[in-house]
């Protein structure tokens, strides 16, 4: 059981992090702004039902993705089971990597890798579906294991494999669509020199 | 390089970047990954992707929410 008047001092610390999840969730900063205050709000109140020394991180993510489904698929009355279709395995390795050596591939690949600026990573998760968003979001943002993302999205644990698989993928063609606006990319040329 | 192997590895490549992996499965890529070039150039790549995502998509919370929550907090007690 933990202590309500220890709250402020344990969570204050993630606010910052779930202040980033929620703008990734909700896409804008007042709707992410108003979804981290009611986390803090709900969080606050259930605080005493909290096992001191489980993962505080995880409940509190709980609580947001809880909040965030809730009402904003209150607001667009259904969600949206949105199919990605088929996408190849290392869709942007296969993209960048160059033939020759090692070294002279690294160097193409760090190009396009450097070259991303924070808005193209930003737009390209904010740019997948949402059933696809909050495990790409979970795992490779903040880092939380299948097990910790199966339990955050109340789903089964093979379904955020899928999910978080597939979802990269896409992710993976969003960056490159960027790569390719920005130029980052060596015109794709056949020939073999 | 035998295209099995390769195949293999690549089919577990988030397991293994993910940490979700036995450690037996984990020393068998590892092993492959040190005589195969272009799966250690896969690997490499989805690993330095990923931190690129990671570091790319912070924000600057603003600090007027965090004194709101504060407030929120003490009016609450």
């Amino acid at each position: 059981m933990a202590d309500q008047a220890r709250f402020e001092d344990d969570a204050m610390g993630f606010a910052p992090q779930l202040y980033a999840a929620a703008m990734r969730m909700t896409r804008n900063p007042a709707d992410a702004e108003d979804l981290v205050q009611e986390t803090f709000l709900k969080a606050y109140r259930a605080y005493h039902t909290f096992t001191t020394g489980t993962n505080l991180k995880a409940w509190l993510y709980r609580i947001l993705t809880n909040t965030y489904i809730n009402k904003y698929r209150k607001a667009a009355r259904r969600p949206k089971e949105v199919d990605l279709g088929e996408l190849e395995d290392l869709y942007l390795y296969r993209r960048v990597s160059t033939a020759g050596t090692r070294e002279a591939s690294k160097s193409a690949e760090e190009e396009v890798l450097s070259g991303f600026v924070d808005s193209d990573v930003k737009q390209a998760i904010e740019a997948l579906p949402e059933n696809f968003r909050l495990p790409v979001l979970l795992a490779d943002v903040e880092g939380f294991s299948y097990k910790e993302i199966s339990e955050i999205m109340d789903v089964p644990i093979g379904t955020v494999m899928s999910r978080l698989h597939r979802g990269r993928k896409a992710l993976q063609k969003a960056l490159w669509e960027f790569a390719r606006e920005r130029g980052l990319t060596a015109p794709s040329e056949e020939t073999d020199e | 390089m035998n295209r099995r192997t390769c195949e293999h590895a690549v089919e577990r490549i988030y397991f293994y970047l993910d940490g979700e992996i036995t450690w037996y499965r984990r020393m068998r890529i590892n092993w492959h990954l040190r005589s195969c070039v272009q799966c250690e150039g896969a690997f490499d790549f989805e690993d330095r992707l990923r931190s690129v995502v990671r570091a790319k998509s912070c924000e600057d919370v603003p600090d007027e929410l965090i004194s709101r929550l504060r407030s929120i907090l003490r009016e609450e007690q």
